[in-house]
């Protein structure tokens, strides 16, 4: 509950303050969406399971995003970032629909 | 798929799988909060409570930002290509007027050439040669040949083979050159000496500018240029061309046709020769390149 509150407020702070992104913070932008929906979808699965963890939620958060800015720091710098990117968004992409599909089993048994 | 992997607590772990069996991994096991959850005492305290309270105001934040950012950047390249396109249009306009620009002063030097030679037949000797070359509008009578693209064949990914390409319009050309034409032009356009018709893509270029089907070649020529064009092999190829795959093709004895100027082609390596007595320019800038 505190958790959606709370994401309510982030997201009004960023319709409020409407902040430009630097140029060189600009290629990470996506991967962090994906990263940050991704521990939005386990942390409302393990929500679910009765497994929520508050640590687990912002270190996993945290390092998931670090991670992925990484890995496409890298790829940048070895000219292959948008490969890299691509990986990056298919591990995701699939944790998250399998998360999803978890959620969608508790909430509608189906 | 649920079942299966509660059906096998204790999977073979480690790097034996293949590579399928790591999508598979992913998809059963796509987050660490089930490993050890069980073994592993959950405690919250306020502290870990505003961490995740903190944390989700950043994932909320970071999602307007990035929502915010996309939706600043598409009007953004459309209006890059709005502009892109005015300054197009607006360069052609000022190419063509700059055209015009250049014809008309080609005239006034053109008379006051004939003025200044004050010799009717110099002056009419000069201007026979500019028509030969092109570089003066001429009329007179010769013949008018279409071609048209056939129909698209039906399957896309078969070959087009009615399409008329830069070759075909080439062997036109040369076919009228030997037949004796004195000034050829492809849809209004005056082929000179130098001229190229090429192809670009699909688009076929006659000196750089493209030329669309139907394509129109004029030319003025010897009084029986039609008959003559008629009867080479050429002719008889697009004949064959417009029976087989529907190509147009028309050749008319056309008279009075009047053929525009080529615009004066650059000089890119040569440099007029100046007349004696001018001081040659010191900064070279006509012949020093």
């Amino acid at each position: 509950m505190i958790a959606a509150l709370a994401l309510a407020v982030g997201i009004a702070l960023g319709v409020f303050l409407d902040p430009d992104v630097p140029l060189w913070l600009q290629p990470y932008l996506p991967i962090a969406v994906i990263a940050a929906l991704d521990s939005v979808f386990g942390g409302v699965r393990a929500r679910l399971d009765k497994k929520f963890d508050d640590k687990q939620f912002v270190v996993s958060f945290i390092s998931n995003v670090l991670i992925a800015a990484l890995i496409v720091y890298l790829g940048d710098q070895l000219g292959v970032g948008s490969q890299l990117s691509t990986g990056v968004v298919v591990v995701l992409g699939i944790r998250i629909f399998s998360n999803a599909a978890a959620i969608r089993r508790h909430l509608f048994s189906a | 798929m649920r079942r299966r992997y509660e059906d096998e607590p204790d999977k073979q772990r480690g790097f034996g799988p293949v590579a399928v069996d790591l999508l598979a991994s992913f998809w059963h096991d796509p987050l660490d909060y089930d490993t050890d959850a069980a073994k592993r005492p959950i405690r919250r305290t306020r502290f870990t409570r505003a961490l995740t309270a903190v944390t989700a105001a950043v994932i909320g934040f970071l999602l307007v930002v990035a929502y915010q950012h996309t939706i600043a950047a598409a009007p953004a390249n459309a209006e890059i290509r709005d502009q892109l396109i005015a300054d197009i249009n607006s360069r052609q306009a000022e190419t063509d007027r700059m055209q015009d620009d250049a014809e008309q002063l080609g005239e006034d030097v053109e008379s006051l050439r004939d003025e200044l030679l004050g010799n009717d037949a110099e002056a009419e000797a000069l201007d026979n040669q500019a028509a030969l070359a092109g570089l003066a509008a001429v009329e007179g009578d010769g013949v008018t040949v279409t071609v048209s693209d056939g129909p698209k064949p039906e399957d896309p990914s078969a070959q087009d083979l009615g399409r008329v390409i830069d070759r075909d319009i080439q062997t036109i050309v040369n076919t009228l050159w030997s037949l004796g034409a004195e000034a050829i032009a492809i849809d209004e356009q005056r082929l000179t000496a130098t001229s190229a018709i090429r192809a670009a893509g699909a688009a076929i270029l006659v000196d750089f500018r493209p030329v669309t089907d139907p394509y129109t070649i004029t030319a003025i020529g010897p009084p029986d240029l039609a008959r003559e064009f008629n009867a080479t092999p050429t002719a008889h190829t697009f004949d064959n061309y417009s029976n087989d795959y529907g190509m147009g093709f028309t050749v008319k004895a056309t008279d009075d046709l009047t053929l525009p100027a080529a615009p004066a082609p650059p000089l890119d390596n040569a440099a007029p020769l100046l007349p004696p007595g001018t001081v040659p320019d010191p900064s070279g800038s006509a012949s020093g390149r």
